[in-house]
């Protein structure tokens, strides 16, 4: 991380490679909220008390 | 304020390290959470659970905030700046996300880690987040990845705050 000149070079706008991330964080976010607020299985806390296949902890019955 | 070249030199390792540690952690926690879902034998099982909430405790985690806290370091120590290079401010955003997303897994992780601490959990038991653990490890995995080949590659591009003069 020594030599920031080797890399610089883009003059202009935003690069290629950068979009192509901004899309894929983008689309990623889209599911995560789609999952969150359509399926409700999605986010901390819902792995603990509904949804197919879960049941309490053998021990616990 | 750009460190001096041997301190920089030591910051550089320590981000290495902590980076490749993160990852690391995480390649070893997929392979328990892989076996929490798949394995029949029992004791293995909760064995599993408990490895899952240990390593993510004392080893995922402060990695995870070593690698980022030595990132930022780099970043604000070196002429590479915190905003100055896309690849920088990729690696910083993927990084943070991967953190956070993490310490939201914790909740599972310890819910779990709790379960085989009381006992047998059968193949049904808190299936969602056994399979939860499975998915997010495995993003993970490919998530930090992002960070590691940014570093070697470091693509062009320089952002507009990196394409002002020096001076302004």
């Amino acid at each position: 991380m020594d030599d920031p000149t080797a890399t610089d070079g883009g003059t202009g706008g935003m690069p290629r490679w950068v979009k192509a991330f901004v899309v894929v964080g983008l689309v990623l976010g889209l599911a995560v909220l789609v999952a969150t607020f359509a399926g409700g299985e999605h986010g901390p806390g819902r792995h603990q008390g509904h949804g197919p296949g879960v049941a309490p902890p053998a021990a616990a019955r | 304020m750009i460190l001096p070249p041997a301190i920089r030199k030591a910051a550089l390792v320590a981000h290495v390290v902590s980076s490749v540690g993160w990852l690391g952690t995480v390649v070893v926690f997929l392979v328990l959470a892989v076996a929490g879902v798949t394995s029949d034998d029992e004791p293995t099982v909760r064995a599993a659970y408990l490895a899952t909430d240990l390593a993510a405790t004392y080893a995922v985690v402060p990695f995870a905030f070593a690698a980022v806290a030595t990132g930022l370091v780099q970043s604000l120590g070196t002429h590479w700046g915190l905003v100055r290079h896309y690849w920088v401010v990729v690696k910083l955003v993927v990084s943070i996300a991967a953190l956070a997303v993490l310490l939201l897994q914790l909740d599972s992780i310890r819910l779990l880690g709790a379960a085989a601490a009381r006992g047998p959990l059968a193949p049904g038991d808190l299936a969602t987040a056994r399979a939860s653990l499975v998915l997010h490890a495995a993003g993970g995995v490919v998530v930090l990845l992002v960070p590691t080949v940014l570093s070697v590659y470091r693509p062009r591009g320089l952002t507009r705050y990196g394409r002002r003069p020096a001076a302004a």
